[in-house]
């Protein structure tokens, strides 16, 4: 053994071969072997989106109070040996409130957005199965999954293959997902609607791993993702002098992403610093940047907390405005606010507390969107952009 | 904005090919700290990404995603 470990001694092997066994390594350096144990995670969280300010909305139509949102999450990981793990997921989602339906202008020409007539609520159900298997050189992790809502159901799933250089210090992944997605919106008297519409997604991504020191570790990954199918907003309308028409967006869509995340840790603050970035970029001439960073500490006496600013910001698509005052040729329209111009700014925060088998976490998340947080110059400001709280509160117990 | 992005694609190539010292697995003890994790909470991460995907113009870029929703 000394021989191959060019004249490590056993003791240092042996020391070795513990740091290996160590779980972070399998979520940071390489992958290695399952969980020692199994772990129950749950979670509840509110998220609640701020009223549209009476001034960006239509007075004589709709409620201003936007979506609040319940959810409970839980996770179940089972290691069933060294070299097989499951994990298995649920969440729940409890959603009531109003949701933009069009904008239109105003006496003066500027954009007031028109809400949905009555609260809409809905509850969402998703289930996920994945599992690990960790070999000598290879881990496979596939996984599948079922999201349900009164009117959307997906079937999706997907695998994923991690390869480990013999360095130990680089591993490469490379994965494929999938997802058919099935829309039967809810029909309301007065409103064309389409009545069943469905769509696919194809996600390719690779990705690699690289230790860079021993404080620091990179990864970077590109990915592709084809949409296929409905893609427009059964729910959602454009406004143009001669009437309103249901939104309507090409029917396929390819994104394409390059995003790196660097973690080095500082020992002077005894702290991770996190940096993410993401490129983003589609054939609807979307781009975007999100810029994500981070610091995670985590205190001998079982304290963690943890503090992030993420900035984002994105172009329009080629056929968004806010509002049509005449026909297109193509006949591709949308005013969701998602497609137009804009900024973000959202900052967290999260604390937890380990005793024992138990870890107690709480979280917060404060999102503001605005015109001018965009990269880019912004001549309208679409006014359903989202501002939203998010109040996270789990626990862990591992077995 | 494309020689910002030529620009960050330099450096994180130059990160990987010219940064990287030899760090043996017993000098990895800082590396497996929790908080060195590319995502340290994963049910935290997941409903993020989810937020993030339903409310926004873009979405992907760190493996495989899952299923749609009827987000509006």
């Amino acid at each position: 053994m000394s021989k191959k470990n060019n004249g490590i001694s056993p003791a240092l092997a042996a020391l070795t071969t513990a740091a290996m066994a160590l779980p972070g390594i399998s979520s940071t350096v390489s992958a290695a072997v399952a969980a020692n144990e199994p772990k129950l995670s749950l979670q509840i969280s509110r998220y609640d989106e701020d009223s549209i300010p009476s001034g960006d909305a239509d007075p004589n139509a709709g409620d201003r109070d936007r979506y609040e949102i319940d959810v409970l999450q839980v996770q179940f990981l089972y290691p069933v040996n060294e070299k097989f793990q499951i994990t298995t997921g649920f969440v729940y989602d409890d959603m009531s409130g109003s949701s933009p339906w069009f904008v239109r202008p105003d006496a003066n020409g500027d954009p007031l957005v028109v809400m949905s007539g009555a609260t809409i609520d809905d509850t969402r159900y998703d289930y996920r199965v994945g599992a690990q298997y960790f070999g000598e050189k290879f881990t496979i992790s596939p996984n599948i999954g079922y999201s349900k809502e009164k009117d959307y159901t997906a079937v999706f799933g997907g695998v994923q293959v991690d390869y480990e250089f013999p360095n130990k210090a680089t591993s490469i992944s490379g994965g494929v997902s999938v997802s058919f997605d099935e829309i039967d919106p809810t029909q309301e008297a007065g409103v064309v609607r389409v009545n069943n519409e469905d769509k696919e997604n194809y996600t390719f991504f690779g990705t690699i791993n690289q230790v860079i020191n021993k404080h620091t570790i990179i990864q970077s990954t590109i990915g592709v993702s084809i949409f296929d199918g409905f893609l427009s907003d059964p729910y959602k309308q454009v406004f143009l002098p001669t009437g309103n028409l249901p939104d309507s967006r090409p029917d396929d869509r390819i994104q394409y992403t390059w995003s790196t995340r660097l973690r080095r840790y500082s020992e002077l603050f005894a702290a991770a610093f996190h940096v993410d970035y993401r490129f983003y970029y589609d054939d609807w001439n979307v781009r975007s940047h999100t810029l994500d960073l981070g610091l995670h500490k985590v205190t001998e006496s079982g304290w963690a907390f943890d503090t992030s600013i993420r900035y984002y910001t994105q172009t329009q698509a080629d056929f968004y405005e806010p509002f049509y005052t005449q026909v297109r040729a193509d006949g591709e329209y949308s005013s969701d606010y998602r497609l137009s111009p804009y900024g973000s700014i959202a900052l967290r925060l999260g604390l937890s507390e380990t005793i024992g088998d138990w870890t107690v976490k709480l979280g917060a998340e404060r999102y503001i969107s605005d015109k001018s947080y965009s990269i880019q110059s912004v001549d309208v400001e679409n006014p359903a952009l989202l501002d939203y709280t998010l109040f996270t509160f789990g626990m862990d117990y591992s077995f | 904005m494309k020689s910002l992005l030529r620009g960050l694609v330099v450096i994180t190539l130059c990160l990987f090919v010219f940064s990287c010292s030899s760090v043996n697995p017993w000098e990895r003890g800082i590396l497996a700290k929790p908080e060195m994790a590319w995502e340290p909470d994963p049910l935290v991460g997941q409903l993020q990404e989810h937020v993030y995907f339903s409310k926004e113009g873009s979405s992907g870029g760190y493996g495989a995603g899952g299923g749609g929703c009827g987000c509006n």
